[in-house]
């Protein structure tokens, strides 16, 4: 069995970000300098994105196992419902905010957010409704919270979510699993009370291969005295399923007094600071990795394109013999360039044709297999007495059509993540080709080198891990995604009470009358095309949400990176000519201001020198890491 | 043939079993036939079905009044136990050859049965004998827990309780679960894989006092979940109610010793400020502390016999007055639920005792015959048919079940006074007249008189729906047979 790996990416020394911050700070004045006003603007993002760009944990777990606690007690406010007898009913995001504030997200189109007093976004979460509505209650998708906390301000967006737990044969273990796939960090919630059920180990085996930055929180530790013996078995079972996940032991009870308190003790002993140092430690360097190769890499393309633009001009002012040469050449990078910005360029269709053909595939995919999941329970259903056995056919049901949804979403995200690839390919090939991005300094050998490094997590969708191709799924749109996903109303469950109602009418019988079989088949038979139907529903709008924003965010970032290699040909071949013009004018001045020329192109290779430093030493911390 | 001289529902059975096991002489579901006989005239039995920790072990401790079965932190009861009332002894049977003398031994008033080199694995079933009062009233039978992470043994659970005739009736535990929760509709599918009725089973929403994280109202929150399951209309066609049960507070109601009362009364008598910390959490109630008179050890045991919860509701009680150990066991006893629950049994199961002895051997007479179709088959199911139809009591508890499958449409105010009357919450007179205990003779026969008049004219209305009418019949008998029980007999005139 192959263990799932846990990421073992380190987090960037906070040195090295400080020194980033400076190189950044420092390659953007450069690009300023050298009228590259657009570049500097972009490393001025990354800047910011560098220390706070938006990650999502999700919090996941089976009901009633203290995953609202667990997040009240993270930010030390009670904005998840917490109840002893009902169950949180919609997922709530909570994220940094300069104000204390909470927002209610209501189901549907044509609703706006609704802004509520904080102190009560915990009533909705439970709820589920904005109630106080004249017109009748309205139902919630999801419920907004922004706290002014320093755990916050990094960039972390704590999830709460309704139960997302149990193996494939719950109800909503399709939807858990598209979640997952979008999480960057996942914290599986179990309690004290029992040991890790069959169920809860499938869960996590499965959130594993979805999202291997993983951890499991074991709460209520004050309740159970035998908590420690609990953690000690919960290890034992993680292991033996091949599994390499930490277990911290918490309670969120003893936090909560703790908080209101100030005793340190009592803090230490709710295991809360355990729980916060892995959130700012291992499950965050992920996110501090990515950033850091992210930022490094965004400094090198800006920097290559400033010193092609001095290189050319250095050339043409110093070189004579080659000056002809040299303004051909620039001229001809500018028309290519225009030629890869263009609306009719080969990687723009490439990812229209593709995206269109991915999701023809996954219709059909889709369609295929719950055709034939269809065939394989009626089949059963016919075979059986439906009475006797549909107590056993629902989980199985739910089952199958778990996994093949979950199937089915693993190879949408993969053939994302190729196409991803694929146009990245194509993109540098042809930029290559167009020499824009100038000078030795990116051999193609490491860009192939990234490219395979992406490699296979089991088809998770990078979108924050190795985002050495540059881009992701913006926070917003990953927020967007999971309200979607968590949506109370896939919790869709068999109609198993009409069903069961006619079935146990006959059971109540079976001994003293003949079964009416016909009746009992045909009811199984509706109750059963009805739910794939609507499975298949969800699973489809799922995808095509996930095409459509991938779709979009792909072609933006290549179009703006396509809109920089214009700027950076045009300046380039501005400079040519400027300088061939000054050259053949004045020979003596040419010589000077060539070796001006050098002088910047050295200092803006010192900086290229520093990024590629910086970047090596964050591939050696990870390199070796993404072979499994 | 009047009613005294028409044999007895048991004996009638009884003859029929008989005959069916001769008639099957020879034949492989013999053995099914055979096994039932031996137990038509023993105790009901009982068996405590659930998830792994559901608390059924614990339960199990707390109706007997004695700690035997184990309850560890992990997964514990691997083999089917069964518990009859008899002088102290334990015995292991093994898949394959003579049954096993096992030790009986107690240490710290609990009792442990050591299996020596025998492993569970290799063991059909473990039978002990206790001398219990409640074992009674019903033999009980402990089940390794289902969705257990050693599969094997929740599975021979599942084959166990599939089996007919295995057992009697079942108590199905569940903890606090969401209606889309795996282990909620798996505890369910058991109980709709085995051969329970809303007449043999019951429902317990066990380990009520963590409900709520332990905090002081958990038992009124537990009540409150047991009602709304009590609602579902899955779990109304499944059992016939939900009760709340603190298991660990019974438990030790029945076995809290003089030391244990000793300890919880110094630590009660302590300061406020000293007990106020350690009651915070599980960890500091046992940390060592100078303020404290009781050591960490014994403070430990108090723990893994209350919970956190009970300590502190124990302490509460003790502040609040109770000043023997008898007080205060009655007070945990009281508050654990224990008390509703065992009322139900002995209402709803062991009241019943032959009817449900009847049941079963009937259904197990009815599948062997369909199983193996032999020439006499037929004229046997038939035989079973005329007995269904002639016992009333049956009858009685078949229309119960169909009440609450839905299976009879009236409103549910009638269903309630339907099942009340046959005998749903109670077979004495007055549980099914829902009348006082001291009422009159001459009310009550005022009462059935008027009930018999009632039923009778739905019965024979041409527009009553035929599923109604039938019931109707039903009830119509049901207050004949009232109306003749002997108390409310008028007093044999004394001699002139």
């Amino acid at each position: 069995m192959t263990p799932s790996p846990r990421t073992d990416t380190a987090a960037p020394a906070p040195s090295t970000t400080a020194e980033l911050l400076e190189l950044l700070d420092a390659a953007a004045a450069q690009c300023r300098e050298h009228g590259r006003a657009d570049l500097a603007d972009k490393l001025a993002r990354q800047r910011r994105q560098l220390t706070s760009r938006a990650w999502h944990v999700l919090v996941a777990g089976e009901f009633k196992k203290g995953k609202s606690a667990l997040v009240n007690g993270l930010v030390g406010v009670p904005v998840c419902g917490v109840d002893p007898v009902a169950f949180t009913a919609v997922p709530t995001f909570v994220r940094h905010g300069q104000a204390a504030a909470a927002t209610l997200m209501p189901d549907g189109e044509q609703y706006q957010p609704r802004p509520v007093d904080i102190r009560q976004a915990a009533g909705h979460g439970i709820s589920g409704v904005a109630g106080g509505d004249p017109t009748g209650a309205l139902r919630l998708r999801a419920v907004e919270v922004s706290l002014p906390r320093r755990l916050l301000a990094a960039g972390l967006v704590l999830v709460d979510t309704p139960g997302l737990g149990g193996g494939f044969a719950a109800a909503a273990a399709a939807a858990s699993m598209r979640a997952l796939s979008l999480a960057d960090a996942v914290i599986v919630v179990t309690d004290a009370s029992q040991e890790l059920t069959a169920a809860e180990v499938e869960f996590v085996r499965n959130a594993a291969k979805l999202c291997p930055n993983l951890l499991c929180a074991l709460t209520k530790t004050d309740l159970y005295p035998q908590w420690r013996q609990i953690r000690e078995l919960d290890r034992g079972h993680l292991r033996k399923a091949g599994l390499d996940v930490e277990v911290v032991a918490v309670s969120s009870t003893l936090r909560e007094l703790a908080l209101d308190t100030g005793d340190h003790a009592l803090n230490a002993e709710s295991g809360f600071p355990v729980l916060v140092e892995r959130l700012n430690g291992r499950l965050l360097a992920p996110r501090d990795a990515t950033s850091l190769r992210a930022a490094v890499t965004a400094v090198r393309r800006s920097l290559q394109q400033v010193a092609g633009t001095l290189a050319t001009e250095h050339t043409a002012l110093t070189k004579p013999a080659e000056r002809t040469e040299t303004l051909r050449r620039a001229e001809t990078t500018q028309q290519r360039t225009q030629h890869l910005a263009s609306p009719s360029s080969r990687w723009l269709n490439t990812i229209s044709d593709r995206f269109a053909d991915i999701g023809s595939m996954v219709d059909a995919d889709l369609a295929e297999r719950i055709r034939r999941l269809e065939t394989e329970a009626s089949g059963k259903v016919r075979a059986g007495d439906p009475t006797q056995q549909w107590a056993q056919l629902v989980p199985w049901l739910y089952r199958r059509t778990n996994e093949e949804l979950t199937d089915t979403h693993t190879k949408l995200l993969d053939k994302i993540n190729e196409l991803a690839a694929e146009v990245a390919a194509l993109f540098e090939a042809t930029a290559g080709a167009v020499d824009a991005l100038g000078g030795s300094a990116e051999p193609p050998r490491a860009g192939e080198l990234k490219l395979n490094q992406l490699g296979r997590r089991g088809g998770k969708l990078e979108v924050g891990m190795h985002a050495a191709r540059g881009w992701s799924l913006s926070s917003s749109v990953v927020t967007t995604l999971l309200v979607t996903t968590l949506h109370p109303g896939l919790l869709i469950a068999l109609p198993v009470t009409a069903a069961l109602g006619t079935v146990f009418a006959i059971k109540a019988v079976r001994g003293y009358r003949t079964t009416r079989l016909d009746h009992a088949r045909n009811e199984a038979l509706r109750t059963i095309a009805g739910y794939l139907n609507q499975a298949r529903i969800d699973a489809h709008r799922a995808s095509a949400d996930l095409i459509r924003h991938s779709r979009s965010r792909i072609r933006d970032y290549y179009l703006d990176q396509a809109a920089e290699l214009v700027s950076a040909a045009r300046h380039t071949q501005q400079a040519a000519v400027t300088a061939a013009t000054t050259a053949t004018a004045d020979e003596q001045a040419a010589a000077t201001r060539g070796a001006a020329t050098q002088a910047k192109l050295d200092r803006v290779s010192t900086l290229l020198a520093t990024a590629d430093r910086l970047g090596a030493g964050a591939d050696g911390g990870s390199g070796g890491n993404t072979a499994s | 043939m009047t009613a005294a001289h028409m044999p007895s529902l048991a004996a009638r059975v009884r003859s029929l079993l008989t005959e069916a096991t001769r008639s099957y002489t020879g034949r492989p579901v013999q053995r099914e036939l055979a096994r039932i006989g031996p137990h038509l005239n023993g105790p009901l039995r009982v068996a405590i079905a659930g998830r792994v920790k559901a608390g059924k072990s614990t339960l199990l401790n707390a109706l007997v009044g004695a700690a035997v079965a184990p309850t560890d932190a992990g997964e514990c009861t691997r083999v089917v136990t069964w518990y009859a009332r008899g002088p102290a002894r334990a015995t292991g049977f093994p898949k394959t050859g003579q049954p096993h003398p096992l030790g009986l031994t107690e240490h710290d008033g609990r009792l442990t049965i050591e299996l020596g080199r025998l492993q569970a694995d290799a063991l059909d079933r473990i039978e002990v004998q206790l001398p219990s009062q409640w074992l009674a009233h019903m033999t009980l039978v402990d089940t390794p827990g289902m969705g257990s992470l050693t599969e094997a043994a929740g599975r021979r659970t599942q084959d166990f309780l599939g089996d007919t005739g295995s057992v009697d009736a079942v108590l199905y535990l569940m903890r606090h679960l969401h209606s889309s929760d795996v282990d909620f509709l798996d505890t369910f599918h058991d109980a709709s894989t085995s051969n329970t009725t809303p007449i043999n089973a019951v429902g317990v929403l066990s380990r009520a006092d963590e409900i709520g994280g332990g905090e002081p109202g958990a038992l009124n929150h537990a009540r409150r979940v047991a009602a709304e399951y009590r609602a579902d209309p899955r779990i109304r066609g499944l059992v016939h109610t939900v009760l709340p049960v603190a298991g660990l507070l019974a438990q030790t109601a029945a076995t809290l010793t003089n030391a244990d009362f000793a300890d919880l009364l110094a630590l009660a008598k302590t300061g406020d400020s000293a007990t106020a910390g350690l009651l915070l959490s599980a960890g500091r109630f046992t940390a060592p502390s100078r303020a404290v008179p009781v050591p960490p050890a014994a403070r430990q045991r108090l723990l893994a016999m209350l919970g956190l919860y009970g300590v502190r509701l124990a302490i509460d009680v003790i502040g609040n007055g109770a000043a023997t150990r008898d007080e205060l066991r009655t007070a945990l006893h009281q508050h654990s639920g224990l008390a509703d629950l065992r009322r139900l049994l002995l209402t709803q199961f062991a009241e019943r005792r032959d009817v449900l002895k009847a049941e079963t051997a009937l259904r197990t007479i009815d599948i062997v015959t369909r199983i193996d179709p032999i020439p006499a088959a037929p004229r046997l199911r038939q035989a079973v048919e005329r007995l269904r139809a002639g016992a009333h009591e049956l009858a009685e508890i078949r229309l119960l079940t169909e009440l609450r499958t839905g299976n009879v449409s009236a409103h549910p105010e009638q269903l309630a006074a339907m099942e009340r009357l046959l005998g749903g919450h109670g077979t004495a007179l007055t549980a099914r007249l829902g009348l006082a205990p001291n009422a009159t003779a001459e009310d009550t026969r005022v009462i059935i008189t008027g009930l018999h008049a009632h039923w009778r004219r739905v019965a024979q209305n041409p527009l009553t729906e035929p599923n109604l009418a039938r019931a109707a019949q039903v009830l119509q008998r049901t207050c004949e047979g009232l109306a003749a029980s002997p108390q409310l007999r008028p007093p044999r005139p004394g001699p002139r």
